[in-house]
């Protein structure tokens, strides 16, 4: 499939794209040498620390300099450096699917985000793995690092479906269980779910030493609710019904969901996690500048 | 206690309570249908919100059903009678004043029932508030009882009335009574309404007919206050008073028919009066067995022409209300009969039409003429031309198509063989339709009989089982009639064997008889028979047409035919002193007259018309309804009380004055409903604390700053 095929990567994301590179801000565990630090320490030009000198270490290893300042026998430590594994999040429940007053649906904002964010990924040297989840992890592609073997993620996303119900935080907690050594874990997601459970879920993540990034994808028709008088609204997961005249709940509701997208908020800076609400109606380019 | 409606036709708007429930599944069918991507931002507003939802459409829909149901219910105006406060009320006082009523009361042999119930109706008057108003209406219409047109709170005024309140000789009249009352309160806008009728339920007025569903306005409370009483130990009263239908002449004795009936279980003996207009009296006693009848001829006095009247009372049992009354009737003047031929020739028959020739026994006057000069008798317009079939036979065709003429126009000709002629069949005219043919009798002749006792001829002579007996009349000679089949004659009289001796048929408006024997005891014994002076008579004096005279018992009311509305002027002529202006009702009905007498009315159109009245002959009767089941009024709520003295039915009136109108109370309700409703309708479905717990104080616009922690947007 030619590389202008894809409908989320089309090539003028891709042009967008190549200024912008990901940066993780937590020790990473690479294989490979590479741009990011690593949770070892090692041979680089980052001074980590210094510690006392313990009979085994090599004692070419002792700082003579600060042994004259301090008449200690002291180690000077450096951060070692290695590549980057970033996994891709992307939430396929049904909620994704609906499209408010903007021209394209959540789910597709979504895909275009992780097609984006694993183009990033192999773009300056890493690797880029992608999970789908709704209730459960739906699909599992080991990361790659390279723009031939990115081409099989791609495709899956453009053969993806938003459908059945959703449940963010066992997702996560499910790919916390599967994701290998420390990584950038990038949830993309609508997070239509109780603030609470979705930041267990994050909290599992960034206790296992991922670096976390949250994109929350969120449509402005879900923020204003413009349609008026009585409704019967239709829970396009679970299809439960709600009888509700929107005149007299409105204020109410979007009260609520701002609060809803506070809660969250709050919630990943609590955890050092990086929030980001992307309003599908945001260029793709735009909503991921600054992920350094 | 009770309850009632007392604007009962606003519960048909009841099915508006039911409105709310179909706005609100109409208004349901007009919902949309939106796909949300999920609800847990509305369970964030309120967990159970479709649960709250629900109960508060509920609450609301209950609450405008109930505000529209205390509506209705309040312009239903709910009265509950005999529980807390007091109420203003308008009360209809109905006094029988049927004849019954001048019976003995009860508790006191001296006093009449009218007057224990006259007494109670004061007490009641005496306890009215001054709120109250009240109305008194009798069951009889009496002219001398002063009609308020609408209820009065003034005691005065309603004291005045009773006290005006006589025993009439009618019966009483419960529907019109009722029928008014329920009128009058029906205007009435007090809360409580009452009719309270005071009566001795006498079974032939309140036994039956049932008077269907009175209109009494909701919340009218019926009472019926029975005044038993004593009851006569004899009493007759004056059943029927009958004039004779025929023969009203002048100068001919007026037979007057007077029935008397005994209702008790002992013969009785009384003196029956008969008074005319020209001063004569007759006074004859009478004994009427027990439970029986008894009918009284009298002959009234030959009198003049002209309208006149005759009264009858009986006296000498122990109740008088019902014991006269009062007929009227026209007299014609004397009217000749023309006779055609001689004395020999037309037998006994001259001296049976007038035994007097100038009319002082029958009425009737003769005159003798020839066949020639038939045009001149028949310009005197006589009852009756009488000749023999040979005359006839003999007249030519002018005269016997001028005899036509005469009997088309209403004429009556009597025929019969030449009593001194001999025994052959007479030449008769083709147009007559009858033939005669010589009877072979045996010596002794052969009986006489009638052969249709329902003939008009016999009418004098039909006893009162319905046979005519003829006293043994033989016919020892004569002719047998054979009337032609399309001329319709009708036999009359005949022997055993169907040979018709007398048959009758109609010619236009006339009528044309014929003997079969000659009228002398040579032919048969029929002219020497009582019965013969009444056959003549019939044929000469047809029954009397409807001499428009209204006979009717007291408390009927009579209807003019040809009449509707106005008024007329009505003024007595014997009996009840009356002379006033009565209303005439749209169908020609005239006020009922409570007493016997005879009245003259005369119309503002110019009719004029007599009115004789007697008493209602079952006035003195004993039955009455027992127990608390009036038949009459079996259509109708009501409640009877036995025996209401003053003081009880003063006490009853001030129990009932205990009343509570519902309506303000419902008003209230109603109001406190709307708020309600309001009040719930407009109470958020989410509590503003849930929707913003853990918010900051963003707004739907608001959006985090960029970056950790940020927005893109």
């Amino acid at each position: 499939m030619p590389e202008g095929a894809y409908r989320h990567l089309p090539p003028h994301l891709a042009d967008a794209l190549r200024g912008l590179a990901i940066a993780a801000r937590r020790p990473m565990a690479g294989a490979m040498q590479g741009l990011h630090r690593s949770n070892r320490h090692g041979a680089s030009v980052e001074f980590a620390e210094y510690r006392p000198y313990v009979p085994g270490d090599p004692p070419n290893l002792i700082d003579w300099s600060a042994y004259a300042r301090t008449d200690k026998h002291l180690i000077r430590r450096f951060e070692e450096e290695t590549n980057l594994t970033g996994w891709v999040l992307l939430d396929c429940s049904a909620s994704l699917a609906w499209r408010g007053r903007g021209a394209v649906a959540k789910f597709d904002v979504a895909c275009s985000l992780a097609a984006s964010l694993l183009y990033m990924l192999v773009a300056q040297g890493d690797r880029g793995g992608l999970m789908t989840f709704n209730e459960r992890i739906q699909s599992r592609h080991a990361p790659v690092g390279s723009a031939a073997t990115l081409k099989p993620l791609l495709q899956a996303l453009e053969d993806a479906r938003a459908a059945g119900r959703g449940d963010i935080a066992a997702s996560l907690h499910l790919a916390c269980e599967t994701l290998p050594r420390r990584s950038l874990v990038m949830v993309v997601s609508d997070f239509l779910q109780q603030p609470l459970t979705v930041l267990a879920g994050i909290r599992h993540l960034h206790h296992a030493g991922h670096d976390v990034r949250i994109l929350h994808v969120v449509d402005r028709g879900e923020l204003a609710l413009e349609t008026t008088g009585l409704v019967e609204l239709d829970d396009m997961e679970t299809g439960e019904r709600l009888e509700v005249d929107l005149d007299e709940i409105r204020d109410s509701y979007r009260a609520a969901v701002a609060a809803h997208l506070e809660e969250v908020r709050r919630g990943c800076f609590g955890m050092n996690a990086d929030y980001r609400l992307v309003l599908t109606d945001t260029p793709i380019a735009e909503a991921l500048r600054g992920m350094a | 206690m009770s309850f009632a409606f007392l604007g009962a036709p606003f519960l048909w708007l009841a099915p508006l309570i039911a409105a709310p429930v179909v706005f609100h599944f109409a208004w349901r069918l007009r919902r949309k249908r939106l796909s949300v991507p999920s609800l847990v931002f509305f369970q964030r507003l309120e967990p159970h919100l479709q649960a709250r939802k629900r109960l508060r459409d509920l609450l609301v829909l209950l609450l405008r059903c109930l505000v529209v149901a205390f509506i209705v219910l309040a312009l239903a105006r709910p009265s509950w009678s005999g529980f807390l406060g007091s109420s203003s009320a308008t009360v209809a006082i109905v006094i029988d004043n049927s004849a019954s009523m001048g019976l003995p009361a009860a508790d006191d042999a001296s006093k009449t029932r009218l007057s224990a119930a006259l007494a109670a109706a004061g007490a009641l008057v005496g306890q009215l508030g001054v709120t109250d108003r009240a109305v008194v209406l009798t069951t009889v219409a009496d002219s001398l009882v002063p009609v308020l047109a609408e209820p009065t709170s003034d005691k005065t005024h309603l004291r005045a009335i009773l006290d005006a309140i006589r025993e009439t000789q009618a019966a009483s009249q419960p529907g019109a009574a009722l029928q008014a009352a329920a009128e009058v309160l029906a205007g009435a806008t007090t809360t409580r309404r009452e009719i309270h009728v005071l009566t001795d339920l006498q079974a032939h007025e309140w036994a039956a007919p049932a008077l269907g569903a009175l209109p009494l306005p909701p919340g009218t409370t019926l009472w019926l206050h029975r005044l038993p009483g004593g009851y006569p130990a004899a009493e007759v009263a004056l059943s029927s008073l009958e004039v004779a239908a025929r023969g009203r002449l002048a100068g001919r004795p007026i037979a007057l028919r007077v029935g008397l009936d005994n209702a008790g279980a002992q013969a009785v003996t009384v003196n029956l009066t008969i008074n005319d207009d020209r001063g004569h009296r007759h006074t004859q006693t009478v004994t009427v067995p027990a439970h029986g009848s008894q009918a009284v001829p009298v002959a009234l006095p030959a009198t003049s022409a002209g309208m006149h009247w005759a009264h009858a009372a009986i006296d000498g049992d122990d109740f008088a209300l019902d014991n006269e009354g009062y007929t009227a009737f026209g007299c014609e003047a004397r009217r000749p009969v023309a006779l055609c031929g001689t004395h020999a020739a037309l037998g006994f028959l001259p001296l049976a039409l007038a035994p007097a020739a100038d009319g002082s026994l029958s009425g009737l006057t003769t005159h003798w003429f020839g066949a020639e000069d038939l045009q001149t008798a028949l310009d005197s317009h006589p009852a009756l031309l009488v000749m023999t079939w040979d005359d006839l036979g003999a007249l030519d065709q002018d005269r016997q198509q001028v005899l036509m003429h005469w009997l088309t126009g209403g004429g009556r000709l009597a025929l019969c063989p030449r009593a001194d002629g001999l025994r052959q069949t007479p030449h008769l005219p083709l147009w007559l339709g009858i033939t005669g043919e010589v009877m072979d009798l045996p010596p002794g002749g052969e009986p006489l009989i009638a052969l249709d006792t329902r003939d008009d001829l016999l009418h004098d002579l039909v006893e009162a089982d319905g046979t005519v007996h003829l006293d043994a009349v033989h016919v020892a000679q004569g002719l047998a009639l054979q009337g032609d089949a399309n001329f319709d004659w009708k036999p009359v009289l005949g022997l055993p064997d169907g040979r018709v001796i007398l048959a009758h048929r109609t010619l236009g408006a006339g009528m044309i008889s014929c003997f079969g024997i000659g009228l002398t005891a040579d032919w048969s014994s029929l002219p020497l028979a009582p019965a013969f002076l009444a056959i003549s008579q019939a044929l000469a004096l047809p029954t009397a047409a409807d001499d428009g005279i209204l006979r009717l018992l007291a408390g009927d009311s009579p209807r003019l035919a040809g009449v509707h509305g106005g008024t007329a002027h009505l003024v007595s002529i014997a009996g009840d002193a009356l002379d006033s202006m009565v209303a005439i009702g749209p169908g020609g009905e005239l006020p009922p007259f409570p007493r016997a007498g005879v009245y003259a009315l005369t119309t503002t159109q110019g009719l004029h018309a007599l009115i004789a009245t007697r008493a209602d002959p079952g006035e003195g009767a004993r039955e009455v309804v027992s127990g608390s089941v009036v038949p009459a009024l079996s259509g109708s709520p009501y409640q009877v009380a036995d025996c209401p003295t003053p003081q009880a039915l003063a006490e009853a009136w001030r129990h009932g004055a205990q009343g509570f109108d519902l309506m303000p109370l419902l008003l209230i309700l109603a109001f406190l409903a709307l708020l309600a409703e309001g009040w719930i309708a407009n109470q958020p479905l989410v509590r503003a604390a849930a929707a913003t717990t853990g918010m900051a104080a963003a707004g739907p616009g608001a959006s985090p700053a960029p970056g950790r922690g940020g927005a893109a947007a």
